[in-house]
């Protein structure tokens, strides 16, 4: 069926999905994916299949795990074609950090405190500019911010991105990550410590 | 030692940022809240942590949404030209 011929009803529905699901089909793809231009293409991909078999959908109860399950199919073609291209991961396996996290985790905070666990001086936080807060619309910034989630020990990335998926309770996230709640929020707290003194030094240079 | 009683009230500052990082996800307890303002009122460091620990949250959260897409998407979807524009025809 051409998309042309899809009554305006149909469209309007997409349209409607596409403003309540699009954040949470997109954080899921780039989570299973960890490429952005992949996750872009499969999301597409499972809104071009959901108005094309609008039809099969009609009668059903929850549009939401409908399009979770076009794109899980989509993620496990791609994960099935990856595999067997094994050429594709090199350019879109994102460079984390390889060192083992623990180790990286004790290297940070002997850094950061000192014995008492107090901030050792250089470490201290300085404030930031005032004009700190609009950095946000900033793509330079955006771009540092990028580098420096990439410099970050898979796990402790895994563990950022499922905090800002926004249908994911933290009870949720333990499970997928396979940590207990206070593993959790100390990963959290690692990646944000070193994220802090990552973006401390490349973007307000100190 | 006396620093090892001080800190069991006041809480170190690594303990504290653990807090600020753990009331984001599990929110804390009534005694975890009142340590990590008593920590806080005393300590610079931990203060400008915490606001910035919350501007990096709201940073990071953004690379994480594709508002670029979701535009391209929605106004495909208004042209009803299907989502490949230029494929399609």
């Amino acid at each position: 069926m051409e998309p042309s011929m899809h009554t305006s009803g149909t469209t309007k529905t997409i349209r409607s999905w596409v403003l309540l699901y699009f954040d949470s089909l997109y954080s899921w793809a780039f989570y299973k994916t960890s490429s952005k231009e992949s996750a872009e293409d499969l999301v597409q991909e499972t809104f071009l299949v959901a108005l094309k078999s609008f039809d099969k959908f009609e009668g059903r109860a929850d549009p939401k795990s409908w399009l979770f399950g076009i794109l899980r199919h989509k993620i496990t073609d791609y994960h099935r074609e990856k595999y067997r291209k094994q050429t594709i991961p090199l350019s879109e396996q994102p460079d984390h950090a390889s060192e083992n996290p623990d180790h990286a985790s004790d290297r940070l905070l002997s850094t950061m405190f000192n014995a008492d666990g107090e901030w050792n001086v250089p470490e201290k936080p300085q404030p930031w500019p005032e004009e700190a807060g609009h950095i946000l619309d900033n793509p330079d910034f955006n771009q540092v911010l990028q580098d420096c989630l990439k410099k970050l020990p898979r796990s402790w990335f895994s563990a950022i991105q499922l905090k800002f998926m926004d249908e994911k309770k933290p009870a949720e996230v333990c499970q997928e990550l396979g940590v207990t709640p206070t593993n959790y929020w100390q990963i959290i707290h690692r990646a944000k410590l070193q994220l802090r003194k990552c973006i401390q030094i490349n973007w307000f240079n100190g | 030692m006396k620093k090892k009683i001080i800190h069991l009230i006041l809480l170190s500052c690594k303990k504290a940022t653990e807090l600020i990082e753990k009331k984001s996800l599990f929110g804390l307890s009534w005694i975890e809240k009142t340590q990590l303002r008593l920590h806080t009122n005393v300590c610079d460091g931990c203060t400008i942590y915490q606001q910035q620990s919350i501007l990096l949250d709201e940073a990071v959260k953004g690379q994480f949404k594709n508002d670029a897409l979701k535009q391209r998407i929605l106004s495909s979807l208004d042209n009803e030209t299907g989502l490949y524009p230029g494929t399609d025809n």
